[in-house]
């Protein structure tokens, strides 16, 4: 069984690995980084949740293979902020109520991470085409919308932090 | 018999916090405790449970819908390195007893299927190995040999199979699992006395919860102590977690099931007997911990919890002043290969089986059958969001034929809100209500008059735009003798469907509230945080929530059946007031006032009227913890500072007898939608103008949480109506077998936004009034959107009797009626 | 849902890529994006002995344009060409079939020639370029050719592509300025695989419909541009009568087939009516709005 080195940075640190080239990028960031909060659906690409920014773009980790990721730099949920220091859209998504479960809620956050790094004020339409692309079961996505609506508000420094 | 009406000597409740006082925390948008972990990436989901030396299973699924088993070569997967073990279901069957079933007579299942496969996807090998990559490999080298089997797929076929077609021989000659009659209240006489009867035959296809997060479970064995330790993403453990142990073949207090985050559940991990088992097996026959994740095609495929597949034909009776007085139906329900909870998502129907209506009698012929299909289990509605499909799609049928108003009639039938305590046929009661509230508000809401102007409009300009009208009920917290009635004999009849809670305050005053039942995304913590909150008036920042295993669990029914806000909030109330007491107690010892003189005041306890006499509770729970000596010498006070309650059902009574189920599912919700919809005639695609949602769940403890589940299952309902459908061939292979092929609603097939009204008629029965508020979306949406699209359509006559009601399916209605009509650009 | 085992390799140059697939030939897939190939290895529908990663060949990522022609790199990413501004002026039908394309984050890697080769009889950008009646460029250590679109997608899932073969380029003509188009689709879900799509390209000259072409994308086989459509219409003045006679005659020439989705006959009267419907606003598009 042929393994390759790689060396990918993942929020900002270098991890040098030596993996199977058919590791899913998924289970790569999971279980050799450890970083669990990147959350696995369908292993089809079709629900988003496994979505990360590679190289700052929108990318779903269970359609790509680690190997593809060598050299590459990995932006994963745990690069926004702490449980007790939330960055803005973190902190937007929980006065909004925009997760129930929490577990899509990662890849909705990357997916939003980069449609406000491209766009720091998308109009509702914008943000909802952008978030068509992934599924989430529980909220029915008006508190996502509202959220990230809530998030460029934040951002902007335009009212104090509920 | 049960007669239908208002119960003039209600019995007595055990309700202690009104709903009418004054509350400071409860009633508010506190933000989630649960948030900030699951923003930070940091929540504890079944898969990211690592354990040392952990192995991981996969599961060989039968690619067939029904054979028998001949002959199993693992030679060559065993033979794999880093294969650990590959185990059969003949090996699973010495080492392991069969999954709980509550129907009776039990229908056998096994983790690992036994003899023979009864459906696609159903376990026939578990391997065990060093990585899910390698136990795929492992899969790919074995080697089964099947001998076919006549496979069913059509529910009536099943009715009459026989011989080789048969799934469980041992059960009867042919596919009926179970077929019961009931009759609640003067049916025969009701329909032959009528003035008007409509009839009309119903479709419901299988769909299901589908959460994003599917089973899976991570189960150790310790061969030193002989004990399992399963970690696992399903409720009910402090229920009815001993069966697993049964299942396992070990002495229950040898078992331990730890919770985990859960991501999603709409019911499907209500209990997973089979993740449990399979993780369990594999740890012991391994001697190591074993990870079973299903991954998307096991849970599609073999979740053992697709949702209700029937086909009702349905009669109403009127009399000559338009009053709804009986209805009449016989259901065929297709249970697919096993039958889990027998006929629960019926009985669940029969809670609220005449709607919102004062309907007095209800016959049902209630066909339950076995096909090569994966077995139903528990979805959002647990069965009565079909019995209200199919009683809105009646009353519209009624409204259609007899030439009515669909607002007037529906008013004109409704049970009055003076009416209440109200009793239906089958026995259940309804607590409080205002259906006729409801629909005002939704009217008012939607501007309904308006609509119906620009709806006329919209028709001259060759536009098809409708307006749907549904009022449905939504049942809450189910009594365990919901289950009785549904089997021949009862069987174990139980009568508990408790909830419990504990709450310690540590010496400096800080509190952790102990649940024992899982987080589903149903927001417990907050719930149970702000419900000691306000009982203790203290900061919710001080409190934290823990899950308890079952080695240290209380019982706990937990969350499904829109019961766990309910039962919480009585659990901690009840653990409250028994520290309150104990609080008081010492309090007034340290203050010298008489205890019953003390109140609680944003985190202190002090006399009423006597601002500055006051003690901070973390002062009286330091004093509670370490100065026993320094306390009243009385042997019943003992340091610490902890309680826990075990509440029970607040109105539950005993069934009578098959047509007086009694009072089993009696905290009764209600909903009333208006969505507004425009048809695209030509290609069948519909979209969504507007949408009002008035829900009336008592009183809320947190209304921002109650709207999140109004959205999330109304869009759940949408899904159901327009999108979602588990879809079998002739031949029991099932062609929806991902994402791709099952369609959930994405936002764009949603209303740009849902308008939500609260209408509060609290229950005299719970504690603050609460009501369940989970499923309701659910449960009404669906009869919503295909009157909205009947309402469009009403100019070319289309009836939609199925759902879902897709593009291909609507436009063929159209051009059917079209045809009869003479076409139109 | 993990793919098998198979060997790696990532090329830094198309030479040695094109070496590799003379060496591997058939017992080797090419990955670009990967949204297509990952999801099949995931499944374990294909067992590739190997995989040549071309994703990182930036020398096939370019979009030029020339006198008579675009020339897209096979590796350039979906979202590059749908904010191009290149594209936007010269081949619009390209943009607005985007919105139909998969989703943004597919897009974001999904390649051109990843969609093109993949051939999945539900994929737009096929009856696109055919529409536009592009060539694909081939290339193989023996050497180049050119393929015309008709050719190149030979069958749902295939290409003409022989095993040691990789798409290197899609040149599109230029289209004449003002020109028609509109492409519809019909899915269950916005983003969804198309129940049935449809495209046209036309150009108005002195109040005659010219360089007609209609086409659809799962409604039968290997449907691309119907004939007998674009011969109702081409020649003759943009009028409703005329747009009619293109529908009948598209959904009598068409082949459409039955899923779990929809049947045959849905398909038939869909296609139908977006032909009605991107006629008149191709027609509207290239100056000749169509009254009745």
């Amino acid at each position: 069984m042929d393994t390759l080195q790689i060396n990918v940075t993942v929020n900002g640190r270098a991890y040098q690995r030596r993996i199977e080239p058919r590791l899913l990028l998924s289970d790569f960031i999971r279980h050799e980084i450890g970083l669990t909060g990147t959350h696995i659906g369908c292993e089809n690409g079709v629900c988003g949740a496994c979505t990360v920014l590679l190289d700052g773009l929108a990318t779903r980790a269970c359609c790509m293979l680690a190997v593809q990721a060598d050299g590459r730099r990995i932006e994963t949920v745990e690069s926004l902020g702490r449980a007790n220091n939330l960055n803005p859209l973190q902190r937007a998504f929980w006065e909004m109520h925009g997760l129930q479960c929490g577990y899509c809620t990662p890849g909705m956050l990357m997916l939003m991470t980069e449609l406000l790094r491209e766009n720091p004020n998308p109009d509702r339409e914008t943000i909802r085409l952008r978030l068509n692309d992934n599924i989430c079961r529980c909220t029915g996505y008006e508190d996502i919308v509202n959220s990230v609506q809530r998030a460029i508000e934040l951002m902007r420094g335009e009212t104090a932090v509920r | 018999m049960a007669e239908a009406g208002k119960i003039h000597s209600p019995p007595p409740g055990r309700q202690k916090e009104r709903p009418d006082q004054r509350l400071s925390v409860i009633g508010t948008r506190m933000l989630r405790k649960e948030d900030p972990r699951f923003l930070a990436g940091r929540g504890r989901f079944i898969d990211d449970i690592t354990l040392p030396n952990m192995a991981h299973a996969a599961v060989l699924r039968s690619p067939r819908a029904h054979a028998r088993i001949r002959s199993i070569d693992k030679s060559a997967a065993e033979a794999l390195p880093g294969v650990v073990a590959v185990i059969t279901g003949e090996e699973a069957a010495r080492e392991t007893g069969l999954l709980p079933c509550f129907a009776n007579p039990p229908v056998e299942q096994r983790c690992i299927a036994f003899g023979k496969v009864r459906h696609v996807g159903e376990p026939v090998v578990l391997v065990v190995a060093d990585s899910r990559y390698l136990a795929e490999d492992a899969i790919g080298l074995i080697n089964v040999v099947y001998e076919p089997l006549p496979a069913v797929s059509d529910m009536m076929e099943a009715i009459n199979s026989h011989g080789d077609a048969v799934l469980h021989p041992e059960r009867g000659p042919n596919n009926v699992a179970e077929h019961r009659d009931y009759v609640f209240g003067p049916v025969e006489e009701e329909f032959a006395g009528a003035a008007h009867v409509i009839k009309r035959r119903l479709r419901w296809s299988r769909s299901g919860g589908q959460p994003i997060e599917t089973a899976g479970a991570v189960a150790s064995f310790d061969e030193g102590s002989g004990k399992f330790t399963i970690y696992v993403n399903g409720s009910m453990y402090n229920y009815i977690g001993f069966t697993i142990a049964t299942a396992l073949k070990v002495p229950s207090h040898q078992l331990n099931i730890v919770p985990v985050d859960a991501g999603g559940s709409f019911g499907s991990k209500l209990f997973l007997h089979k993740v449990s088992v399979l993780a369990a097996l594999g740890s012991r026959a391994s001697g190591r911990p074993v990870k079973y994740i299903e991954d998307r095609i096991d849970n599609i495929t073999a979740s053992d919890n697709h949702g209700s597949d029937r086909i009702y034909d349905v009669e109403l009776a009127l009399d000559a002043n338009h009053q709804m007085t009986a209805l009449r139906y016989k259901v065929v329900d297709d249970y697919g290969a096993y039958f889990q909870y027998g006929l629960g998502t019926h009985g669940n129907g029969f809670s609220q089986t005449v709607g919102p209506y004062k309907i007095r009698a209800v016959g049902a012929e209630i066909y339950a059958v076995f096909t090569n299909k994966c077995q139903q289990g528990a979805c959002r509605g647990f069965g009565s969001e079909v019995t209200n499909f199919m009683i809105e799609r009646i009353v519209d049928a009624a409204v259609d034929e007899l030439g009515l108003d669909p607002v007037a009639f529906r008013r004109d039938n409704f049970i009055r809100p003076e009416e209440f305590p109200y009793q239906i046929p089958t026995g259940n009661l309804y607590d409080s209500g205002n259906y006729p509230g409801a629909l005002d508000m939704a009217l008012e809401m939607l501007d309904y008059k308006n609509w119906r102007e620009k709806q006329q409009l919209a028709r001259t300009q060759g536009r098809y735009v409708g307006i749907g009208v549904a009022s449905c009920q939504e049942k809450g917290v189910f009594s365990a003798t919901e289950f009785w009635m549904l089997n021949r004999d009862p069987g174990f009849a139980l009568t508990s469907s408790p909830e419990s809670a504990s709450v310690k305050i540590d010496p400096t005053g800080k509190a952790v509230i102990s649940l024992h039942a899982p987080c589903w995304g149903n927001s417990p913590e907050t719930v149970a945080t702000m419900v000691l909150a306000e009982q203790l008036a203290m900061d919710p920042a001080d409190i934290s929530v823990a899950y308890s295993d079952t080695d240290h669990g209380l019982p706990g029914t937990g969350p499904g059946g829109s019961r766990y806000t309910v039962m919480v909030t009585g659990a901690v109330t009840g653990a409250a007031a028994i520290i309150k007491e104990k609080l008081k107690r010492v309090a007034g010892h340290m203050l010298e006032a008489d205890s019953r003189d003390l109140e609680f005041r944003s985190g202190k306890i002090g006399v009423a009227g006597a601002p500055g006499l006051e003690v901070a509770i973390a002062e009286v729970a330091m004093q509670a913890h370490f100065f026993r000596l320094s306390l009243p010498d009385d042997p019943e006070l003992t340091s610490g500072l902890e309680a826990s309650y075990t509440y029970d059902h607040p109105l539950a009574t005993l069934p009578k007898n098959n047509s007086d189920f009694g009072i089993f599912y009696p905290i009764m919700g209600h909903m009333c939608h208006m969505p507004v919809v425009e048809v695209d005639t030509k290609t069948g695609q519909v979209s969504f103008l507007d949408y009002v949602a008035v829900h009336d769940c008592g009183t809320m403890i947190n209304p921002m949480t109650v709207d999140g589940h109004v959205r999330g299952g109304t869009a759940q309902g949408i899904g159901t109506a327009l999108l979602e459908h588990f879809q079998y061939d002739r031949n029991g292979q099932l062609l929806t077998t991902s994402f791709q092929d099952y369609l959930m609603p994405r936002v764009a097939e949603l209303p740009p936004t849902i308008r939500i009204g609260h209408l509060v008629t609290p229950s005299p029965y719970t504690e603050y009034g609460v009501k369940g508020a989970g499923e309701g979306g659910r449960m009404v949406a669906p009869p919503a959107v295909v009157a909205a699209i009947e309402d469009a359509l009403r100019p070319l006559g289309v009836r939609i009797d199925t759902v879902p009601i897709t593009p291909a399916r609507l436009r063929a209605l159209i051009r059917e009626a079209e045809a009869r009509k003479g076409p139109r650009r | 849902m993990k793919p098998p085992v198979f060997e790696y390799e990532r090329p830094d140059s198309l030479r040695a890529a094109l070496d590799s697939l003379a060496k591997h030939g058939g017992k080797a897939k090419l990955l670009a994006g990967g949204y297509s190939l990952v999801p099949m290895l995931n499944l374990r529908a294909i067992n590739p002995g190997r995989l040549i990663d071309v994703s990182r060949l930036t020398e096939l990522q370019y979009i030029v344009e020339e006198f008579s022609q675009l020339r897209i790199g096979a590796l350039t990413t979906h979202n590059t060409i749908l904010r191009s501004s290149v594209i936007a002026a010269n081949c619009p039908i390209m943009v607005e079939t985007y919105r139909h394309v998969a989703n943004h984050s597919i897009r974001n890697r999904g390649t051109l020639g990843g969609n093109l080769c993949h051939n999945d009889p539900t994929f737009e950008m096929p009856l696109v370029i055919s529409l536009l009646g592009g060539t694909m460029v081939a290339r193989s250590a023996r050497g180049s050719r050119t393929i015309n679109a008709q050719r190149f997608f030979k069958a749902p899932f295939a290409t003409d592509l022989a095993a040691d073969e990789m798409l290197i380029e899609v040149r599109l003509p230029r289209m004449p300025s003002g020109h028609g188009y509109c492409f519809l689709e019909v899915s269950q879900r916005l983003g969804d695989r198309a129940l049935v799509a449809a495209g046209c390209l036309l150009t108005i000259r002195y109040g005659a419909c010219r360089d007609v072409r209609i086409g659809f994308r799962n409604a039968g086989d290997n449907i691309y541009r119907v004939a007998a459509a674009e011969a109702a219409i081409e020649g003759k003045p943009a009028s409703a009568a005329m747009i009619e006679a293109a529908a009948e005659a598209a959904a009598r020439a068409i082949t459409p087939l039955s899923d779990l989705h929809a049947d045959d006959a849905y398909r038939r009267d869909v296609a139908a009516t977006l032909t009605r419907r991107m006629l008149r606003i191709a027609c509207e598009r290239a100056g000749h709005a169509v009254d009745g």
